[in-house]
């Protein structure tokens, strides 16, 4: 049974003699009666520095009392005033409190709406894979070479063991260039940097070489005129097959990933010797067979061999001191191999829709 | 090549599954393109290389079947002719294009089908049955490899075969009924009058074999690789004869073939008259080659051993023991150590020897420039455009437009005349992206590439690296390029982009365009031109020349520590004749002697409308001014600023 907010403030501003109050007793009571309305009315309503119910109440309540009731009066209002003090703060903490959660829900949003970005083009997808390739090899302690892609045929064919005649020669579907520039084509492969590289150097390198190359071959699915190359090369006095094995497992594992299983294919190639193809198991059916793979469970990834002695000849180093062995790959074919990509002829597009895709 | 496993058994025993004997090959270098079910029979593609002749035949490959597997080989046998005198006459003008040819003398030919055996075996082959004389040559070729060729002895004048020279003005019209004009560098067969045969290619129309030949002369020689090839070339031919005689056909077959294929006439009743002649010129001689194990081990990475070299070599024909071997006479690619080790690696077994991650010592580096060229790539990626690619070559009028002064580099023997020279400007194959993008839909296509452009000069080819940048978007405009553009040159040594129109090319919007000497050009495409391309009027190019752009290196960057103390800002709002340049006012505001604590100016608004009057422009030109050493005084800045309205109404500025 509070008393209202307007009664109890009436009471206040009212010295307790003439309320009829008249023992310490009913004085207590009545302090009592302030307390269980404590639950109503602001902060300043009860804590107002001037006409707060508490300041009201020690002018006319205590002021005027007995001495010797003030003692247990003045507890009796100090405890008052502590109570309203923390209900006060509660009440502030808990508008606070609301208010901040108000402002949240006003301020949520459809976190499910697409994010906006100013989002970086991507790299072209050849290059990213001659990066990645060129990467592995640097790790290995291979430096980057570069030579021109309009070759003398000296350095693309003669020097690597091809000479005028030779059925390699015209395997290769050359593109002959003019005019007065006679005994020039477009590099069919970038193996002349090879014979730039040790002309150059002497023994012990390791060069990897990334580049254009070109091949008179009509634009389709899996053919372009120009298409890309990366060439390794190392020399040293005691390189072996053993380490032409070593060296492109690794590469292989490192560029497919540590499943991967390798096998070496004898092949020929007029500047190694002994010559292979190496194939990776094929990383789509993990070499149980599929389209990609033509049911062989084998990718053919790139050719490599023991350098020729014959290629050694054309450079002035001693076959019998030297030895080393080099590999060529085709960085179109492994990033359409990587990216699931059917036609060649993308990425020579620049066409936004395909080059999007490899963020 | 195509054979059949039926005919390869009648070799060398075959246990091994078809689908295994394929994968058996092809790890030994072999390489079986496919096996597929035939009649009854199994049919193998092989893959040859170029350096196995000895593989284009039936018995080639079953010789490499007894390597691998140990089995024995049947001997390829033929009955003796007897030692009569020889019944054609013949004649090699040049023993070594001409290095052996036999000849026979089959009389009472009967030519007719051949018996349905052969001909289904041809048929699985996939060739087809012609009559039974020119079957058994056939047949020989798939059976050993050797080509040999029969003529209809009747039509021989003189009877005699000449093996020579074709003279200048000598035609033949060849078997594929083509009159051909013969080179005095054609190796010909030919009779007492006139070339009857290209050597080692095809034969001719006149002296082939028909239902009523009689009596045939039956040729099998050995002619010099490369004159065959380039007759072959010169001509236009690839033929199954001239595709063995390139590769090198064995010296030691021609006198074997010649006497299957007379035994195999002999059978529907031929009569061979007298004995072969057998002519020998110049012949490629085996040379014992040396093998030491010590160097093969040293290739190899491992020893192999003594025993299982010599039971692989002999296999493969080669005779000798231990160091020494002499390789036999249809392997032309056996002349040195290394080919040895190479057969013997080959068919121990590529797998077998172990792996090695070799160490170095050396160093590795990029290309020098790779870092720089990475840079410019990643910076325009981060700008929105994407990175393309395109081919090297273009179409000469498309070039010649945007690079009129270049010589360009001809291709000889182009895929199409679009693509008949190396392009000598990247700005063609960039518009051909922009136009391909908005074509398919994409809204505002940005792209760049980073490639090369070729030219020639003083009679040598000439490469250089090129970025081009392209964009067909709305909201670009002049000075958006130009920013984009000098973000670029920012990363190096190089100044801005600045021009006046008679520099610019004639392919830029006169007005919006901009050049910094040879490094870079850039502008908005001329609207004529952009019209002809059927592009928007929007279309912004940019073509930086990276070899000059490297050759400046990377922008050094020099630390200044940041003034302690505060700037002031004031802003000069001015109206301006449109003659009168950004770059006039800043050169004005830089011009000696230096305005005090000037730290930097800048146009902070441009605005051109009717409040600024016809021909006219209102500049707000900001300005801050700061010391190194103190606060600056009020005064100090207002009579700094004084002096920067004086210079800009000096400029013809009216301060508003």
């Amino acid at each position: 049974m509070a008393r209202s907010a307007k009664e109890l403030a009436a009471w206040a501003a009212t010295p307790w003699p003439r309320l009829g109050l008249r023992s310490e007793a009913e004085l207590a009571a009545a302090v009592g009666e302030f307390r269980a309305a404590l639950g109503a009315g602001s902060r300043e309503f009860w804590l107002g520095r001037k006409t707060g119910l508490l300041t009201l109440l020690n002018e006319n309540w205590l002021k005027p009392a007995p001495p010797e009731w003030k003692r247990a009066l003045g507890q009796q209002l100090n405890q008052l005033k502590r109570e309203a003090e923390a209900r006060a703060e509660r009440q502030q903490a808990a508008a606070q409190a609301e208010a901040v959660a108000q402002r949240l829900r006003a301020e949520r949003v459809d976190i499910t709406l697409p994010g906006r970005s100013a989002q970086a083009a991507p790299a072209h997808p050849i290059l990213q894979v001659r990066d990645e390739i060129v990467d592995i090899f640097l790790r290995l302690g291979y430096t980057v070479a570069d030579g021109p892609e309009i070759e003398t045929t000296y350095y693309n064919f003669e020097a690597l063991n091809i000479p005028e005649g030779h059925p390699a020669r015209e395997e290769q579907d050359t593109l002959y260039l003019g005019p007065d520039l006679e005994r020039h084509v477009l590099r069919t492969h970038t193996s002349p940097v090879q014979i730039r590289t040790m002309e150059k150097q002497a023994p012990p390198l390791r060069v990897i070489v990334p580049g254009k190359v070109y091949r008179r071959d009509a634009p389709d699915a899996t053919h372009s005129p120009n298409f890309h190359q990366i060439e390794g090369l190392a020399v040293d006095t005691d390189l072996h097959w053993g380490d032409l094995k070593g060296t492109l497992e690794h590469f292989a594992r490192a560029l497919f990933g540590t499943t991967v299983r390798t096998r070496l294919r004898p092949s020929y190639f007029q500047f190694t010797e002994p010559s292979a193809e190496l194939d990776v198991s094929c990383i789509f059916c993990q070499g149980r067979g599929c389209r990609t793979c033509k049911h062989s469970g084998w990718i053919e990834l790139l050719g490599c061999g023991m350098v020729d002695p014959a290629v050694f000849g054309f450079v002035n180093y001693d076959p019998e001191r030297v030895s080393g062995f080099a590999f060529g790959l085709g960085i179109d074919r492994v990033a359409m191999i990587r990216y699931g990509v059917d036609d060649l002829q993308r990425f020579y597009s620049g066409d936004l829709r395909f080059l999007e895709q490899f963020r | 090549m195509k054979v059949l496993l039926s005919w390869l058994r009648e070799y060398v025993p075959i246990t091994l599954a078809p689908e295994a004997l394929a994968a058996r090959l092809s790890l030994a270098g072999v390489a079986v393109e496919r096996v597929e079910a035939v009649g009854g029979d199994w049919r193998f593609d092989l893959d040859l290389t170029s350096n196995r002749p000895d593989l284009l035949s039936h018995y080639g490959v079953a010789r490499e079947i007894a390597a691998l597997t140990g089995e024995p080989l049947a001997k390829l046998e033929a009955p003796g002719l007897g030692a009569q005198p020889a019944a054609v006459a013949v004649t090699i003008e040049d023993g070594q294009a001409c290095g052996r040819y036999c000849a026979l003398l089959l009389e009472q030919v009967r030519v007719g089908d051949s018996p349905a055996a052969l001909a289904a075996r041809l048929q699985g082959l996939g060739h087809r049955a012609i009559n039974n004389i020119a079957d058994l040559t056939n047949l020989s070729l798939w059976a050993m490899g050797q080509p040999t060729h029969a003529f209809d002895a009747d039509r021989l004048r003189g009877g005699e075969i000449r093996v020579r020279w074709a003279r200048p003005g000598e035609t033949l019209v060849t078997l594929d009924e083509v009159e051909r004009q013969l080179d005095p560098r054609d190796l010909v067969i030919a009779d007492r009058e006139r070339p009857v045969a290209l050597a080692g290619v095809m034969g001719g129309l006149e002296t082939a074999i028909g239902a009523g030949t009689r009596r045939v002369v039956l040729e099998s020689a050995w002619f010099d690789p490369l004159t065959v090839r380039r007759t072959a070339r010169r001509h236009g031919l690839h033929t199954d004869a001239s595709h063995r005689f390139e590769r090198g056909a064995d010296p030691e077959a021609a006198p074997l073939a010649a006497r299957l294929i007379a035994a195999g006439a002999r059978a529907y009743g031929a009569v061979v008259a007298g004995g072969m002649s057998d002519q020998v010129g110049t012949l490629p001689q085996p040379q014992a080659i040396r093998l030491r194990p010590a160097a093969l081990a040293r290739l190899l990475g491992r020893a192999v051993p003594p025993e299982d070299c010599a039971r692989l070599l002999r296999a493969l024909g080669c005779d000798g023991e231990d160091e020494v071997w002499l390789p036999p006479s249809w392997r032309p690619d056996l002349a040195r150590e290394v080919d040895l080790i190479e057969e013997i690696a080959r068919l121990y077994g590529y797998d077998r020897f172990p792996s090695r991650l070799p160490a170095f010592q050396g160093e590795a580096a990029p290309l020098p420039e790779a870092g720089m060229r990475d840079r410019v790539r990643q910076q325009l990626r981060g700008r929105g455009f994407a990175e393309a690619v395109t081919v090297s070559f273009a179409d000469a009028g498309e070039c010649a437009r945007f690079a009129p002064a270049a010589a360009p580099v001809r291709v000889l023997n182009p895929l199409s005349e679009e693509a008949a020279i190396l392009r000598t400007s990247s700005l063609p194959a960039m518009l051909h992206l922009l136009r391909h993008n908005l074509h398919h839909g994409v809204a505002a296509p940005k792209l760049f590439e980073i490639g090369k452009l070729y030219r020639r000069e003083g009679g040598q080819p000439v490469e250089t690296a090129v970025l081009s940048l392209g964009a067909c978007d709305p909201g670009m405009d002049f000075l958006g390029l130009k920013g984009e553009v000098e973000a670029v040159l920012g990363l190096f040594e190089a100044p801005s982009l600045i021009g006046t129109a008679a520099e610019l090319p004639g392919f830029l919007h006169p007005g919006r365009g901009g050049r910094l000497g040879e490094l870079a050009v850039a502008g908005q495409l001329h609207p004529a031109l952009a019209a002809e391309w059927k592009l928007p009027p929007e279309t912004w190019l940019a073509e930086l020349d990276l070899q000059r752009l490297y050759a400046l290196g990377r922008r050094r960057v020099r630390y200044a520590p940041p003034s302690r103390y505060p700037a002031s800002e004031r802003d000069f709002s001015f109206v301006f004749a449109d003659e009168v340049s950004w770059a006039q006012v800043e050169r004005a505001l830089g011009a000696a002697p230096a305005i005090a604590h000037l730290a930097a100016a800048s146009p902070a608004e441009v605005f051109r409308g009717a409040a600024s009057g016809e021909g006219h422009y209102s500049l707000l030109v900001r300005t801050r001014f700061q010391s190194e050493e103190r606060t600056l005084r009020d005064e100090e800045v207002q009579a700094a600023a004084a002096e920067v309205a004086a210079r800009l109404r000096a400029l013809g500025g009216q301060q508003r």
